[in-house]
């Protein structure tokens, strides 16, 4: 699926390269960050030009996600208000729902921000949240268009470097991501564990002190 | 007991199966300590205590670490794979060719006339395919891609072994008995 993707603009050029990293950045399931990967080794190669195709990639890239901002502004806040009805059996419960979005709403702007760049593949989701939450839009914006400008200048940036071999460093950067997750729950259950630890301690500690 | 499977959203069919499964028998004795939800079963909720929260998460925990230790031997393999990728395509490594690769990218990477690489192809109007990668090249020559690649190994390798009089001077039969020497080789 991949090899299609990146036969298709590599025949179609930049029309094809915009439309691509659009949908990708909209939410669907396509490599936008290893088609801009292979744009930057095409430039380098000398099939696209770099200064067309830095501005292509931030303009598709943040007008998927303003797509998705506004599909989760119109249509968002039904599914976070079914999630927090009271109902017999229930998924999530209203109160981890409610500290969710609260805890969103403090943290959005860098949310947005890194999602770009670093954990790409909940851009999507945090672009709908972002819309449902109605986080203000021209901050959502800032933080996009920030973002976005590293999410596109390091892949291409990349690509060019390494022209030819840019699928190793496709892996590379794949892996790298999925250490960086992988890292960031493993610090969180840890986080977890040693509260609950604590908490019982301490509950024991009360137990004893009242006997 | 009844009444707490109800307040915690079960149906009586499913607190009175819980109740009957082994280990989860003593639902009565759970309801009066101070419980933690954790998990679903079946249409209902599973009532579990600190203790088996704490061992649970133990175990998530020592899983997370361990993915993070495969990642992270997964990340410096993929960086090794991209320095000899880089060393090989710029030693000018013919098994470097990829399918994602047009013909003029692979000109300029092993510095072979393009013209040349198209002749040895047998591909007479070279304009049509400009944009094509090899894999097109091979749908729309209807030639499976890994002959294409080795074709065009085949044609660099001779380039550089013996490169030809200028293109003009080729006749068709000519660049092909070159061609074939190439292969053979």
């Amino acid at each position: 699926m991949n090899t299609f993707f990146i036969s298709i603009v590599h025949s179609y050029g930049y029309p094809m390269l915009w439309v691509t990293i659009f949908v990708a950045a909209v939410g669907l399931p396509i490599p936008g960050t290893l088609i801009l990967l292979a744009a930057g080794a095409f430039a380098a190669l000398g099939d696209f030009s770099l200064l067309f195709l830095i501005p292509i990639g931030i303009t598709a890239a943040t007008g998927g996600d303003n797509l998705g901002y506004v599909i989760g502004r119109r249509w968002g806040y039904r599914v976070l208000d079914w999630l927090t009805e009271k109902r017999r059996v229930r998924f999530v419960s209203p109160n981890a729902v409610a500290r969710g979005r609260i805890y969103f709403k403090k943290r959005s702007g860098l949310a947005v921000f890194l999602t770009r760049f670093l954990f790409v593949a909940l851009g999507g989701s945090i672009n709908l949240l972002a819309g449902a939450e109605r986080y203000p839009y021209r901050r959502f914006l800032l933080s996009d268009i920030g973002g976005q400008i590293l999410g596109v200048l390091i892949p291409v940036g990349l690509g060019y470097t390494f022209a030819e071999s840019w699928e190793a460093v496709g892996q590379l950067l794949g892996a790298l991501s999925a250490l960086l997750l992988a890292l960031l729950i493993a610090i969180v259950l840890l986080v977890l564990l040693i509260r609950n630890l604590r908490k019982r301690q301490k509950a024991d500690e009360d137990k004893k002190a009242s006997q | 007991m009844f009444k707490t499977g109800r307040k915690f959203g079960m149906t009586r069919r499913c607190f009175l199966w819980l109740s009957n499964l082994r280990g989860v028998s003593s639902v009565s004795i759970y309801r009066r300590e101070k419980l933690t939800v954790v998990a679903f079963l079946i249409g209902g909720m599973v009532l579990l205590n600190a203790r088996i929260k704490i061992a649970l998460l133990v175990v998530l925990t020592l899983v997370a670490l361990g993915t993070v230790a495969f990642a992270a031997i997964t990340t410096v393999q993929a960086f090794h794979a991209v320095q000899q990728q880089h060393a090989r395509a710029r030693s000018g490594d013919v098994q470097a060719i990829r399918p994602w690769m047009t013909v003029h990218d692979i000109a300029h990477i092993y510095h072979v006339p393009e013209n040349y690489l198209y002749h040895s192809l047998d591909i007479k109007d070279p304009t049509s395919y400009r944009r094509d990668d090899l894999t097109l090249l091979a749908n729309r020559q209807h030639r499976p891609v890994d002959k294409i690649i080795r074709t065009v190994q085949a044609s660099i390798l001779m380039y550089r072994r013996d490169p030809p009089p200028p293109l003009a001077s080729l006749t068709p039969s000519l660049s092909a008995q070159l061609i074939a020497e190439g292969v053979a080789a």
